[in-house]
């Protein structure tokens, strides 16, 4: 039984609408479906949602020279006010004073 | 039309003639049901007047019950005007012990509740009821609580297999071409069939009339008698130029214990039914028995037993012909008519390999349609069959249907993570790695981007995607 559009851009709105804060984090553990949310949360900053059409949103998140740890981060998670709704893991990045960092993703809906 | 009345008992018992002697147009008789009893000759069915000793009449008299050890004594029911308590009339008798024995007792107040009687004896008030199978326990404890009595022989209405066959498939006819039955059947069967799959329910018939379910590459399904095939084909031993094996035999089973449709409190109608003749080299029992539900007294599981025995007997010892001579037609279902030196043999082709190159065929036969393990395994199916009744009932005027369907959506994210180098204090030309005048000039060798002249920015360096 095929979703239709009106179905697809339903979840979209949904799942914009749910999005409103981006943790960045210390632990680098291996990112699965079981996980919580972030290990080791560093900062939260509110990012930008933007819905690009009706399968895709477009979520980003800007950490600036304000910002600086002295461990290096190495997890994202994007979720809601209540729920971790998605997690990722990469290679550990310091950041310090001198330095921008921006986290970008798209999400479709198929 | 003869009169249904015989002046001299008192019965409507006459037999009435099957042909009427002058036409009329048919009138409309409800909820009446002619009994009798059907035999098929070599050109017809009879329908003929049921042996009037098989049945019982009984009547709406009660009778009171007092229960004993082991058995009950029942007296008519005393009234105004009526103390009678000698022994019961029924019938056109009075009981005694050599009286027939009624089918079941039934309490009044509640039908569900029976007891089967075992035999009968004189009491000084009253019939003296012996039950069998009460194990030690009361009629209380086995769920039987009423005071007041009937007799009674339940009947059930059903149709004949082969039309019930053909009920069946109607159901579920979008998967075949057609649907034959060779000849139909001389066994009625009462059962209710609900939500249950066609195949299950065909097989389950095939237990009563001994007919078999068939299909052919034309998605024609057939629902015939055993022993008949597609075609006859005849083979002589001669025409055999491999030779004939017999498989191992497969020792047949000679003890099995068949349940059947416990009828009463006190009876769970189980019955062990052995083969005597082939019980000289040991006693072979079928594991778990069968279940017969249908069977609704210890006669009907009798008589499975005995068929299902008989069956499982001419099972075992299913022959291989190998390099068959002019049996390019054969095909599985067909019959076999072998005749060797002794005898002439009628047994049903189960599996055929024929070598087209060489016109030789490789021929497997055996006595019935399948092997003992499939005779078992069939006859086994009494879990399947006992869900009949639980099935939902579809033949009401509110059905609860019920569909399902499913969707699914996939979310696919795209993600990068970048960094860029930002220098808010001084520039230095030339040379990206010297420090700064009144900097620190600590450059963290991981962010490390190229500077473009005139700007304190790097480019971003994209650390991590997925």
């Amino acid at each position: 039984m095929p979703l239709l559009t009106s179905g697809h851009r339903y979840v979209v709105d949904k799942l914009a609408e749910e999005i409103t804060q981006v943790v960045f984090g210390f632990d680098g553990g291996i990112a699965t479906s079981e996980d919580g949310g972030a290990g080791r949360p560093a900062i939260t900053v509110t990012p930008l949602v933007r819905i690009v059409d009706d399968n895709t949103i477009s979520v980003e998140a800007k950490l600036t020279t304000v910002d600086s740890f002295t461990l290096p981060l190495r997890e994202v998670c994007i979720r809601s006010a209540d729920r971790a709704l998605f997690r990722y893991t990469y290679d550990a990045i310091t950041k310090s004073s001198d330095t921008e960092l921006i986290f970008s993703t798209i999400i479709e809906v198929n | 039309m003869a009169d249904a009345y015989n002046r001299t008992t008192g019965r409507f018992s006459e037999a009435q003639p099957t042909v009427m002697k002058r036409v009329r147009k048919p009138s409309f008789v409800d909820n009446a049901v002619r009994h009798a009893a059907y035999s098929s000759s070599s050109t017809k069915r009879v329908a003929a007047a049921p042996t009037r000793t098989d049945f019982q009449a009984s009547s709406d008299k009660t009778y009171t019950l007092t229960e004993e050890d082991d058995s009950i004594r029942i007296e008519h029911t005393t009234s105004a005007g009526n103390r009678f308590r000698g022994g019961i009339f029924h019938d056109d008798d009075q009981f005694d012990a050599s009286s027939i024995v009624p089918s079941l007792f039934v309490n009044k107040h509640s039908p569900r509740e029976r007891l089967a009687p075992y035999s009968i004896e004189t009491a000084t008030k009253g019939t003296r009821i012996r039950l069998n199978n009460l194990k030690g326990r009361s009629l209380n404890d086995i769920g039987f609580d009423g005071k007041t009595l009937q007799i009674a022989q339940p009947v059930s209405i059903g149709l004949r297999t082969s039309d019930l066959a053909e009920r069946i498939v109607n159901s579920s006819r979008k998967t075949l071409s057609g649907f034959r039955i060779s000849a139909p059947s001389n066994v009625f069967v009462a059962k209710d069939i609900n939500n249950v799959d066609a195949l299950t329910a065909l097989r389950y018939l095939s237990r009563h009339d001994g007919f078999m379910t068939k299909s052919d590459s034309y998605g024609i399904a057939s629902y015939i008698h055993q022993l008949r095939g597609n075609k006859s084909v005849y083979i002589h031993q001669d025409m055999v130029s491999g030779g004939i094996s017999e498989e191992n035999m497969d020792a047949a089973p000679n003890r099995v214990t068949v349940r059947g449709k416990s009828r009463a409190k006190n009876d769970d109608n189980v019955v062990q039914v052995d083969d005597i003749e082939s019980q000289k080299d040991g006693v072979r029992e079928v594991q778990g028995g069968i279940f017969a539900p249908t069977a609704n007294n210890r006669n009907s599981t009798k008589n499975i037993g005995r068929k299902f025995l008989a069956t499982a007997k001419r099972a075992k010892g299913a022959k291989m012909m190998t390099e068959t001579i002019n049996s390019m037609q054969v095909e599985a279902g067909d019959v076999v008519l072998f005749q060797d030196i002794n005898e002439k043999t009628q047994n049903m082709a189960l599996r055929v390999r024929h070598n087209l190159t060489g016109r030789r065929s490789d021929i497997k036969v055996s006595s019935i349609e399948g092997s003992l393990e499939d005779l078992l395994q069939r006859a086994q199916e009494g879990d399947i069959s006992s869900m009949f009744d639980d099935g939902q009932e579809e033949n009401q005027q509110v059905t609860e249907k019920n569909y399902s369907v499913s969707a699914s959506i996939t979310v696919k994210t795209t993600w990068a993570i970048a960094i860029r180098q930002i220098r808010p204090e001084g520039l230095i030309i030339g040379h990206p790695d010297r420090g700064l005048i009144r900097g620190d000039g600590a450059v963290v060798e991981s962010v490390n981007g190229l500077l473009t002249l005139g700007t304190s920015e790097s480019k971003w360096t994209i650390k991590g995607n997925g």
